[in-house]
């Protein structure tokens, strides 16, 4: 009788226990949410200690590109007058692509943070119709200085409905590097701007396969970035109609003659000019080829520059190796960058506040910051480019030059097509590469993609 | 020894448990169910559709390519995984020299994270710097052109499989703790009887398994049904659909075309599976059981 007390008074403990357990964590959640709240809360922050905290996804981290520059930007805005209350509350999340997801779950089922950078992949569009990001356009209005540093373009892609709600904090371009060495060992000489056609160029592959060079990196994995940049250039330096077609924003007839002449070319460059392991390959694995000399042409925009004179990605004395021209034809990739946003926290000092940020990061000081240690293009078109700059890291002098002499500029499909569509882009290269598919299936196969949307 | 209220000791037991059920599994289940049946984007709130979802996706090829491979895996996973698993313990049990580093070695890859086997079988099968050419030559073969393994969609469904088809230690592990547990006198009594090894096994450890069997088959399933981070991590489903499994186009259809009714009908489906594989597992084994006595 008494054992059977002992258990029963054991029992209850235990079940008590567990149930004081559960109310414990649910009370600790609670708790946390509260707190969490209170210092999401821009205005019980400002009352409570004179500053304004603002919430920030930094995916800028780690070994990204330009971690270091926007390090420098957080901690010297913080020096000025605007950014003298401000405090930055980060939350860090390495990979654009991990970036773009959380965002996009914020943006369907909770709340941005305060500066939105913006990793590409539609979320300026996105987050401005779930009404989650602040509309900028009065800001604009109230500081034409400010306004005037960006051109009609570059604003025109970051509104939508009418409103501007992205500022955009550089211009994407991109072109070719190719290796002076290999080149030369082929006995032929690059262009000093760019093959006049795509038939001098691929003469130029021949030549250089004859030597036993491969001519150029491609790439079909992660959304096949290199290949998207050669398809890009075929696309957009295909007369007018190919200009234009790669010019418009979410294109959904892929079977023009154009883009199946281009997806043709695309699939003999896999055949005939890369490297075995392009198909399913990554763009790292492809960068890495041509830092060892093992591909003689790699497309990329400027941000590549500074890999070249790291010795922990490329031998010693490489950036002397490399040259730049413009894809065959002069033709040029340059969009408008998607912009960076402001979280429609309902708190008026803290969009202030994150404005003030985005005006810092855009301004001529900072673009020019950028360009220097980043290799990002300045968004302004007038901006005084340093003069030293051609002393200390020539090929980026040389991108500016080079860019002046583009005869047609074209967007690519990172920046224009609908999401869906890049990856069926990215998972049918290879079975065009393969000619398990024709050029005219693979176009096919984009166009049924973009018409799910 | 008689408890007084029984009713109530269980319930105060098993209430954290499906209070935490509640919260974490059934009620998004409820929303997943419900939200399938409505036009939900990113732009959208739930707006009740019908069957419109379920339509869309029976309507696209790469949807039932998808069901196809989950089911092939499911089959291939409960079958040739556990039975290898089944065939591992068997051999392990007789403890042939060397058999602790085997066990211990077969193990390890259940231990390494899926993500990082993808990553590692991705740069070992490298056309260029993988194993493949040096091994193909070792052997004498020459090709034209390395054979790119997972870029290829003649080798690539194959290829993925071949990420975990082999590494049954988990199985192993599983049976050859219901081995341990079988009464030795059973063996000692069928030596007495003149009994071979292979008779012990086919007459006395196989037939004891079959529960644990059934067990491992229905683990086995349920993983398959769900299996993601390799086959992300190496081929994203591709080339073309070539290894697109229920997960992965849900994952496409929540994330790239930013559609969470279509997202979850597909939820709903593979719910269905899960469950509907389950059941026929349990049934499969239970009628054996009932034939056995």
């Amino acid at each position: 009788m008494r054992k059977r007390s002992v258990k029963r008074l054991f029992a209850a403990v235990l079940a008590g226990a567990m149930v004081m357990g559960m109310a414990a964590c649910s009370s600790s959640e609670t708790g946390e949410k509260d707190s969490g709240s209170s210092s999401s809360d821009g205005s019980e922050q400002t009352e409570d200690s004179g500053k304004v905290v603002l919430n920030v996804i930094n995916y800028h981290v780690g070994t990204d590109y330009a971690a270091e520059y926007y390090s420098y930007l957080f901690e010297e805005f913080q020096k000025t007058e605007e950014g003298k209350n401000v405090e930055f509350n980060f939350e860090e999340i390495p990979t654009t692509d991990a970036y773009n997801q959380k965002i996009k779950l914020l943006i369907s089922s909770g709340d941005l943070p305060d500066i939105v950078f913006n990793g590409g992949n539609n979320i300026t569009e996105l987050a401005a119709k779930s009404g989650k990001v602040a509309d900028l356009t009065q800001y604009f209005e109230e500081d034409p200085e400010w306004k005037g540093l960006f051109d009609d373009t570059s604003l025109e892609f970051n509104t939508v409905d009418g409103k501007i709600y992205g500022v955009p904090v550089s211009k994407e371009i991109s072109y070719i590097y190719y290796n002076k060495e290999l080149f030369q060992k082929a006995g032929i000489e690059a262009p000093e701007v760019a093959y006049e056609t795509w038939d001098d160029f691929f003469k130029a592959c021949d030549a250089l396969k004859k030597e036993g060079i491969t001519p150029v990196g491609m790439d079909t994995a992660d959304m096949g970035w290199l290949t998207n940049l050669w398809m890009s250039a075929l696309i957009g330096t295909n007369g007018e109609a190919g200009s234009e077609w790669m010019n418009t924003m979410y294109p959904d007839d892929f079977n023009t003659p154009e883009v199946e002449e281009a997806a043709k070319t695309i699939q003999t460059m896999f055949k005939e000019y890369t490297t075995d392991d392009a198909v399913g390959g990554k763009y790292d694995p492809m960068a890495t080829h041509f830092f060892n000399g093992e591909i003689a042409m790699i497309p990329n925009g400027p941000w590549m520059i500074p890999d070249f004179s790291q010795t922990e990605k490329a031998p010693e004395g490489f950036y002397d190796k490399v040259g730049i021209m413009l894809m065959p034809g002069k033709g040029m990739e340059m969009v408008p960058t998607p912009g960076d946003m402001v979280g429609a926290s309902g708190d008026e000092e803290k969009i202030k506040a994150a404005v003030a940020f985005l005006k810092f990061e855009t301004s001529p000081e900072n673009q020019i910051k950028a360009l220097e240690m980043t290799g990002l293009q300045p968004v302004s078109n007038d901006l005084e480019i340093p003069g030293e700059l051609t002393e200390s890291d020539p090929l980026m002098a040389e991108v500016l030059k080079i860019q002046n002499e583009a005869a047609v500029t074209y967007g690519q499909n990172q920046a224009y097509w609908y999401q869906n569509t890049i990856d069926t882009f990215s998972t049918e290269l290879p079975e065009l590469a393969y000619g398990n598919i024709t050029p005219e299936e693979f176009c096919k196969k984009l166009t049924e993609s973009a018409a799910k949307n | 020894m008689k408890i007084k209220n029984k009713g109530f000791w269980i319930a105060a037991f098993t209430m954290p448990c499906m209070v935490l059920f509640a919260l974490v599994y059934a009620a998004p289940i409820v929303t997943v169910l419900y939200t399938s049946l409505c036009d939900y984007t990113t732009f959208s709130p739930p707006a009740f559709t019908g069957m419109k979802n379920f339509a869309g996706i029976f309507g696209d090829q790469d949807f039932l390519v998808s069901i196809k491979n989950t089911l092939i895996w499911v089959l291939l996973q409960s079958v040739f995984h556990v039975t290898l698993g089944l065939v591992m313990a068997l051999v392990l049990r007789r403890k042939p020299k060397g058999w602790k580093i085997v066990r211990t070695a077969y193990m390890i890859p259940n231990i390494i994270p899926t993500a990082a086997t993808g990553v590692m079988f991705t740069l070992l099968l490298n056309p260029t710097f993988g194993i493949v050419k040096p091994l193909l030559e070792k052997i004498g073969i020459e090709v034209s052109q390395t054979p790119n393994l997972f870029g290829n969609s003649k080798y690539a469904f194959w290829t993925v499989t071949a990420t975990w088809i082999l590494y049954a230690g988990f199985n192993t592990i599983i049976f050859l703790a219901e081995m341990g547990a079988i009464d030795k006198e059973i063996y000692e009594a069928a030596r007495v009887d003149g009994a071979s090894p292979w008779q012990l096994d086919r007459f006395i450890t196989l037939p004891l398994m079959r529960n644990i069997f059934g067990t491992c088959v229905t683990l086995a399933s349920v993983a398959m049904v769900s299996q993601f981070d390799i086959i992300y991590m190496t081929t994203k489903g591709g080339p073309g659909n070539t290894t697109l499994n229920l997960p992965i186009y849900l994952y496409k259809a929540a994330t790239l075309e930013n559609n969470y009714g279509k997202a979850n009908a597909v939820g709903t489906v593979q719910i269905a599976v899960g469950l509907a594989l389950v059941l026929l597992i349990q049934r499969l084994f239970r009628e054996k059981k009932e034939d056995a006595r």
